[in-house]
């Protein structure tokens, strides 16, 4: 190895991601293990165990049986997760937290809008993946500009980060998501965090998030 | 467990960083990726898995650029310091912009070879491309930031004398043609 390489190797090692950083991440993936897998996780491993077992050769007829078992077993995973909603997910507290922590993170993210429109109800129309309808809540209030939106996930679910602008000409971010027993229980949350406004509450059957510079 | 695990996210921000030179960028590319595995997978813990899931999301978000030139949202725009994206600082700050000048896919190429410590034919599957042109690739980069080293290391070893100046940098050595493990 050359002295080019060493002095590249101690440039990335001297180069790490905070410990604040580092501590939501990993508590990103502790949330993640205490929660049921996904369906699509659970199919695919499902898949891939009864293919070991039985030592299938590939071929349509087995996969014809697998697509069969997959799709029982994942109407199986929906009655499961939602029997489970209500625990699985840790205290309320918790989830408060992580689900705080996680639209301030999604708020300083970066990455460009899929979309640029400069109203809900135009973005709601282009966000056809949504399983729900878009809807501009009472409680955003005056003097917001649209700049337009992103899939993004809010506590597990398929959400809306809709990127927005104050007088100011300061980015705000309102999450949306259906709203789902666990997230329900999320209502009316409310704290500062790294210098950010960050809300949570429930309206007119949607969950919203919004993140806002004091 | 959570050692390993900021290992790996620590190696995954390192991989990012070398993809998009910038660190907010990084950092961003990390989590993104960090919560799209998680959604999908459950749980993380493959290095290979992460760095493949950075590298998508990344050339996704470059082709995006490329189709819809936008100004970033927060662009300039940092009112505070962001107390949750805190890093250390680089103090080889030459090598740094040395590295910030390569095209990414050479950084990313230089980075998973002297870094990570694959071989020639590793990145060629992980980057489908054929081998010899992972190999001339290292060999370019390595000019190249050779080169640029040594020139800036000739302007600021010239003569400004006295207190403060920055001390000469150090010349480094070269490997021809990379390597292949």
């Amino acid at each position: 190895m050359d002295e080019f390489d060493d002095r590249l190797r101690a440039h990335y090692a001297r180069t790490r991601l905070s410990d604040d950083r580092i501590q939501d991440l990993v508590a990103m993936h502790a949330a993640a293990a205490r929660s049921v897998p996904p369906l699509r996780a659970r199919a695919r491993r499902w898949c891939r165990r009864m293919a070991a077992d039985s030592r299938m050769a590939s071929g349509p007829s087995w996969r014809v049986v697998l697509c069969v078992v997959a799709m029982v077993s994942a109407s199986l995973g929906v009655y499961h997760s939602g029997y489970q909603s209500g625990e699985r997910l840790g205290s309320h507290a918790e989830l408060g937290a992580r689900t705080l922590r996680e639209v301030a993170l999604n708020h300083r993210t970066r990455f460009d809008p899929d979309y640029l429109d400069d109203s809900i109800a135009s973005l709601d129309e282009r966000m056809e993946l949504l399983p729900f309808s878009l809807a501009e809540p009472a409680r955003l209030g005056e003097g917001l500009t649209v700049q337009g939106s992103r899939y993004c996930s809010l506590a597990g679910h398929l959400a809306a980060h809709v990127t927005l602008r104050d007088e100011q000409r300061r980015p705000v971010s309102l999450f949306v998501t259906s709203l789902q027993p666990d997230v329900q229980r999320l209502d009316g949350l409310r704290e500062e965090l790294a210098g950010l406004d960050v809300q949570l509450w429930e309206e007119e059957g949607l969950f919203y998030a919004l993140a806002r510079h004091d | 467990m959570s050692q390993e695990l900021e290992e790996l996210l620590q190696g995954g921000y390192r991989y990012a960083l070398s993809l998009c030179a910038q660190p907010s960028d990084a950092q961003d590319l990390v989590q993104e990726s960090w919560a799209r595995l998680l959604a999908g997978h459950g749980q993380v813990v493959e290095r290979a898995l992460l760095f493949r899931a950075i590298r998508n999301l990344y050339i996704d978000g470059y082709r995006h650029r490329r189709r819809f030139p936008t100004d970033s949202l927060d662009a300039g725009e940092r009112l505070m310091p962001d107390p949750v994206a805190r890093l250390e600082e680089p103090t080889d700050r030459s090598l740094q912009r040395a590295l910030q000048r390569l095209p990414d896919l050479e950084r990313e190429t230089l980075f998973l070879a002297v870094i990570e410590g694959w071989t020639a034919s590793e990145i060629a599957a992980a980057t489908d491309r054929p081998r010899g042109t992972v190999l001339s690739t290292l060999h370019r980069c390595r000019r190249k930031l050779r080169g640029w080293l040594e020139g800036e290391a000739t302007e600021t070893a010239a003569p400004t004398g006295g207190d403060g100046a920055p001390a000469p940098l150090r010349l480094v050595g070269h490997r021809e043609g990379g390597s292949d493990g």
